[in-house]
């Protein structure tokens, strides 16, 4: 086994983990994805509020 | 300085998704950003707030904070930098204060019931709520023939089955709401659990105008125990 799969744990496993205690008012299933998408960090760059609004806007 | 913001790919995703069926989102999300950028400290409306602390997801997401843009629908972000913030949106998530929406969350519901049972209550005629839909008298043509084809009846719960009896004496607290029909009609467990949910549902928007009235109370915490029979909780 590889390090890598002992230190992250699989979906299933976290969505049980925080599903057992999930007293939020979110769905466990979206705050495994806002897990996922930290890890993933996959940020845009740095954006003003007009030049973020604009790009929604344009749905970029 | 400004607040400046970023991104995720999963922002744009659920902001696509929510605001295609919701138009007056985006104004609120517009709303979020010009707030957020001029003061990132600034709440968002009272219910802007951390994620409770020394949970699994808020350890693994440290600072993660949500705000409601709508009764159901919050903003969940992050606000770092200190001196040039800077505020990443994760996304729009549905939210539900009472956690009804999700079946396996037994805590959250357990906490409204105790929220139900510290109330207190006015006395005096039920207020005004709508009654359990109950079937129309079948309006019938001149000349048509009546229907004689047998109908099957719904079977009522009989004998000293705990869960019966739970509905039964839930049923008797507000009988208007027609629980004991209506768990009776549902076919299975999940259409059961629906009933029920929908049930807490209606009480909770109940709650947020009016004070529960005794009975209410009562109806409520016997859901919440007729609930726990059904998904097997011990409490």
């Amino acid at each position: 086994m590889k390090i890598t799969e002992v230190q992250k744990p699989s979906d299933r496993t976290l969505f049980e983990s925080i599903d057992r205690e999930n007293n939020t008012g979110f769905l466990s299933e979206d705050l495994v994805r806002i897990v996922r998408e930290h890890e993933a960090a996959r940020w845009s760059q740095p954006m003003t509020a007009d030049e973020l609004l604009e790009s929604l806007l344009a749905g970029k | 300085m400004p607040a400046t913001f970023q991104v995720s790919p999963l922002f744009r995703e659920t902001l696509a998704s929510k605001t295609q069926s919701n138009t007056a989102l985006r104004d609120k999300v517009e709303q979020f950003i010009r707030i957020k950028t001029q003061d990132p400290t600034q709440q968002f409306g009272s219910s802007d707030k951390p994620f409770k602390s020394g949970g699994i997801f808020s350890n693994a997401v440290p600072k993660i904070r949500h705000a409601h843009l709508t009764h159901d629908l919050s903003m969940v972000y992050t606000v770092s930098g200190g001196d040039n913030p800077v505020i990443r949106l994760y996304g729009i998530f549905s939210h539900d204060d009472m956690g009804t929406g999700q079946p396996q969350n037994l805590n959250r519901q357990r906490g409204v019931a105790s929220q139900f049972a510290g109330q207190t209550f006015g006395t005096g005629e039920m207020p005004t709520a709508p009654a359990a839909k109950t079937a129309k008298p079948v309006a019938r043509t001149a000349g048509a023939k009546p229907d004689f084809t047998p109908r099957t009846k719904p079977v009522t719960p009989t004998g000293s089955n705990p869960f019966v009896e739970a509905v039964k004496s839930a049923d008797q607290e507000w009988q208007q709401r027609g629980l004991l029909d209506r768990m009776t009609q549902a076919a299975t467990r999940n259409d059961q659990l629906a009933v029920i949910n929908s049930e807490i549902q209606y009480l909770q928007t109940i709650a947020k105008r009016n004070q529960l009235y005794p009975n209410q109370q009562r109806y409520a915490q016997k859901l919440i125990q007729i609930y726990n029979s059904l998904t097997g909780s011990k409490k």
